[in-house]
């Protein structure tokens, strides 16, 4: 009993942080059609915000931590990446690439590449079941469950929701029904940045912070999205929580390095199964029909 | 289809040297003198000098810049193998260096155990080539994603690094294994120098300056027009990355040697990210561009990391992105302006037409039913087209005609229904295979490749049919004029008939033309019907055209269909399908 509590709370933890970088990887793939090699690199970058902040209040700094993700996203848009949308798909992948090194290395200039760490707000433990797990996990999940669902009913079901869903379906025919890319693309941009750059702030004090963090979570968060329809917006968080239940489940019976490489050859298979990846969408049939 | 290579003219470096002098003074009386018009002699200039400058460096400079610019070499030929993926074929791989460190390992594990080294080098290589073409037949088909291949490799590279970590037994963990340092820095030099120079020289011979060098460009440069000229795509892009894989792993098992430890890194994502630099930087698609870029930054990276440190590779991420928003073809790209395309044209005799089965029809299509999420476009459509017969589709907007099209011609699969062409069931097969077995088309939006010249369009197509079909007047002129025009020069309907011509270089059975007389000047769109009627009776083949034209339907068509709703509504002549009330209703909108 007290192992499948100590796996869910596991699990819940994980998905939790995965699924909001997914759905901010989802996010930019969707609207701006960019494969985001730099997202880890974002979640580096916010929880080094944490730690440059870390004598303020925990909740200050994460609200300042979330402003630095929008200013983020908002520069990296209007500075690299609205320079290569014509140029296609690879020099987009590429340009991104290049701004995950600029990030990493400037990062490391700046605070050294030893690792930092941070203290949680909420250093108690709770007792569930049988099992004692860290209060801060178990608010952290909870936190970010509520806002990916109030995301995607703001997604799914608000007006704003249905400007982005166009403009991600077909960006020219949103553009001539008043969607304007440009606009679009810079705040979608600035606010999946500020959500992965979030991700990596709330993970901040339960890992060792250093300029590399990042590329840990960067394969399972495109494994979330490539299992997922293409412009799909839920699709990528019930992926990420489908990778990471596989994830947590290998690595019960085997060591992490066999876990992921039975994880990544899952991967491939699925691929050749579902090249087009699964439909996870919860919206209703005849919407899509019509 | 039957590959032309016996009937390929040889190319070699002397060859297409003296070519391209002999094209100089009149580059317009053969259309493989338009293609290399633009070879200036300054790549091979600077590629000899920059050749001299590796073979005689030993001579003059210290044992330690020597075994740098060894590296650098070895390096130069991994960017090399990168670049018949990414630069030629247009394949993303940033998990480049799993290769290269199979072959790094390979070598190491061989020295560090006293076994022989080439053994290792020979497992490296194989396992490289495994996993690239495991890799690319996952991530390269038709029907996956483009962001697939950049996961799969990325992965990989993160994946082979920890694994590189986790197996102590064979690779020493995190702290590597150390390889037994060279007797002679310069005598490995050579070792390197001569197997660097063979491999390019083996790659430049029989892949670059081959058929299927002209593929991977095509291919890079726009699949689906490369797909529908019968370029079979799936098969050549994982080539082309198995390929990449073994020679960036041959270039791993050279480099092992130059490296006083082999650690994880040689399989991590940082040596992918260095090696798509070094290619980005020194320019794609050249042979020059990958060694410059990892030559200088790995010198580079030695004179001022020990200045600057850490804020090297801060300097060196600036770099790439700054390649990639200004200087996308590289440094050498800056230079080199060579032709991208080896002249190919087959030589011999044409042989006699295809012979046609007297009667039966040529292509047959039964209640296609095709839709997209939900959405019926195409509801039970019959098709028959005899031998030499031209039909035209007509209908509103949105009937299913591009569509019904797209089906015949295999760019999107059927749901249900069969497609026969003289009678052979062809509903699933790709539409490469489909134009070998006879069927060409065109697109509503002319699908060429750019940067490419019409000379290079056409030895691209008549490579692919592997003879040269005599061309009627009307596209005979155009080749003749501007063989030597890129076609992004070229007007809307000279860029439409080049990409009929294209197709009737396949010498089709069927030829499926989608609008073509859309957006032509009037006068123009007038001289269609005839040029078309005279393009059927020279080639011999049968023409499915969509048009909105009703006076180029009517001097055009044989027979005329009508389809509305994803139905055939009317048949006949023009006059009939005109008459008919049915198509009176779908044009006016009554209901």
């Amino acid at each position: 009993m007290s192992g499948w509590i100590q796996f869910l709370l596991d699990f819940a933890w994980v998905s939790a942080g995965l699924a909001l970088v997914a759905f901010s990887l989802g996010l930019i793939l969707g609207e701006l059609k960019i494969v985001n090699i730099a997202q880890g690199d974002l979640m580096m970058v916010g929880a080094y915000s944490m730690y440059a902040m870390r004598e303020l209040p925990f909740l200050v700094a994460l609200a300042a931590t979330c402003v630095v993700g929008l200013l983020l996203g908002f520069v990296l848009e209007r500075g690299v990446l609205r320079w290569v949308y014509d140029k296609g798909f690879m020099a987009t992948l590429l340009a991104t690439w290049g701004v995950g090194i600029v990030l990493e290395q400037g990062i490391a200039t700046v605070f050294t590449v030893s690792q930092k760490g941070i203290d949680a707000p909420l250093k108690g433990l709770v007792e569930i079941g049988d099992v004692v797990y860290p209060t801060y996990r178990v608010v952290v999940a909870a936190g970010i469950a509520v806002l990916l669902a109030l995301l995607l009913l703001f997604v799914y079901r608000t007006s704003l929701g249905l400007r982005l869903r166009a403009s991600i379906d077909n960006v020219e025919m949103a553009s001539v029904l008043g969607i304007s890319p440009q606009r679009t693309f810079a705040m979608v941009f600035s606010v999946a940045t500020a959500l992965a750059v979030l991700a990596g702030a709330l993970i901040a004090p339960t890992i060792a912070i250093n300029p590399t963090l990042g590329l840990s979570f960067l394969a399972p968060a495109f494994f979330a999205v490539l299992i997922s329809k293409p412009g799909s917006l839920a699709g990528p968080v019930v992926g990420a929580v489908a990778v990471e239940f596989t994830f947590t489940l290998l690595q019960a019976y085997f060591n992490i390095t066999i876990a992921e490489s039975v994880l990544f050859g899952l991967l491939a298979l699925f691929i050749v199964l579902k090249p087009q990846g699964i439909s996870w969408s919860w919206k209703p049939a005849r919407e899509k029909a019509s | 289809m039957a590959r032309p290579e016996g009937t390929v003219r040889k190319s070699s470096i002397m060859t297409y040297l003296n070519r391209w002098r002999a094209s100089q003074p009149d580059s317009r009386n053969r259309h493989s003198g338009a293609a290399a018009t633009f070879i200036p002699a300054a790549p091979s200039v600077i590629g000899f000098i920059l050749f001299a400058a590796a073979a005689l460096c030993p001579l003059f400079l210290s044992e330690f810049k020597v075994g740098l610019i060894g590296l650098g070499l070895t390096y130069g030929l991994f960017a090399i193998g990168l670049d018949l993926a990414w630069g030629r074929t247009g394949i993303i791989s940033i998990g480049q260096a799993v290769f290269f460190g199979l072959g790094t390992y390979g070598v190491a594990i061989a020295l560090v155990r006293h076994g022989s080294a080439p053994l290792g080098a020979a497992i490296g290589i194989a396992l490289a080539g495994i996993l690239g073409a495991f890799t690319a037949a996952v991530g390269l088909r038709r029907v996956t994603n483009p962001s697939t291949m950049a996961v799969l490799t990325l992965a990989t590279t993160l994946l082979a690094e920890k694994v590189a970590r986790d197996w102590w037994s064979l690779t020493n963990g995190s702290s590597g294994l150390y390889v037994p340092p060279l007797t002679s820095t310069y005598s490995y030099y050579y070792v390197c120098f001569v197997a660097t120079a063979a491999v390019v020289a083996l790659l430049w011979l029989f892949v670059l300056r081959r058929p299927l060098g002209n593929r991977l460009t095509a291919i890079r440069l726009n699949d689906r027009r490369a797909e529908h000229l019968g370029i079979p795509i799936f098969r050549e892009r994982v080539v082309a990355f198995t390929l990449s894989a073994v020679v960036s792993a041959v270039a791993g098992c050279l480099s092992a040697p130059w490296m006083s430890s082999v650690s994880p890194d040689r399989v991590g994502i940082l040596l992918s990210t260095q090696v798509l630099v070094w290619v980005a930087v020194g320019g794609r698609a050249t042979l020059l561009g990958p060694f410059v870029g990892a030559v200088a930054l790995t010198y580079g990276q030695d004179v001022l990391a020990s200045s600057m440190g850490e804020s090297y590779l801060l300097l060196l991420g600036v770099l790439f992105i700054l390649s990639v928003l200004l200087v996308p073809n590289g440094v050498a790209g800056l230079f080199l302006t060579g032709p991208q395309l080896t002249d190919t044209t087959p030589v011999g005799e044409t042989p006699p037409p295809r012979s046609m089965a007297a009667a039966g029809d040529v292509l047959a299509a039964e209640a296609i039913v095709k839709r997209f999420a939900g959405n019926t476009v195409l509801d039970g459509v019959d098709l028959r087209v005899k031998p030499r017969e031209i039909v035209c589709l007509i209908g509103p907007n949105g009937a299913g005609k591009t569509t019904l099209i797209n089906v015949l011609s295999g760019a999107i699969e059927c749901d249900s229904g069969s497609v026969a062409l003289r009678g052979e069931p062809i509903e699933r097969t790709p539409p490469d295979r489909r134009v070998a077995a006879g069927l060409a088309r065109t697109f509503q939006i002319p699908s060429l490749f750019p940067g490419l010249t019409v000379a290079e369009h056409l030895i691209l197509a008549r490579q692919e049919a592997g003879v040269v079909a005599p061309l009627p007047e009307a596209y005979a002129r155009l080749e003749r004029e501007h063989a030597g025009q890129r076609v992004e020069m070229l007007s809307l309907s000279d860029r439409r008939s080049l990409e009929i011509a294209m197709a009737l270089c396949s010498r089709p059975d069927v030829l499926l033309l989608d609008e073509p007389a859309a957006g032509l000047a009037r006068n123009e769109a007038g001289a269609l019907a005839k040029t078309l009627r005279a393009l059927r009776d020279h080639a011999g083949c049968a023409i499915v055209c969509v048009e909105h034209d009703m006076e180029i339907v009517r001097d055009l068509a044989d027979r005329v269909i009508c389809l509305h709703h994803g139905k055939v509504i009317s048949e006949g002549t023009m006059d009939q399908v005109s008459a008919n009330a049915e198509v009176r209703r779908a044009y006016l909108g009554l209901v």
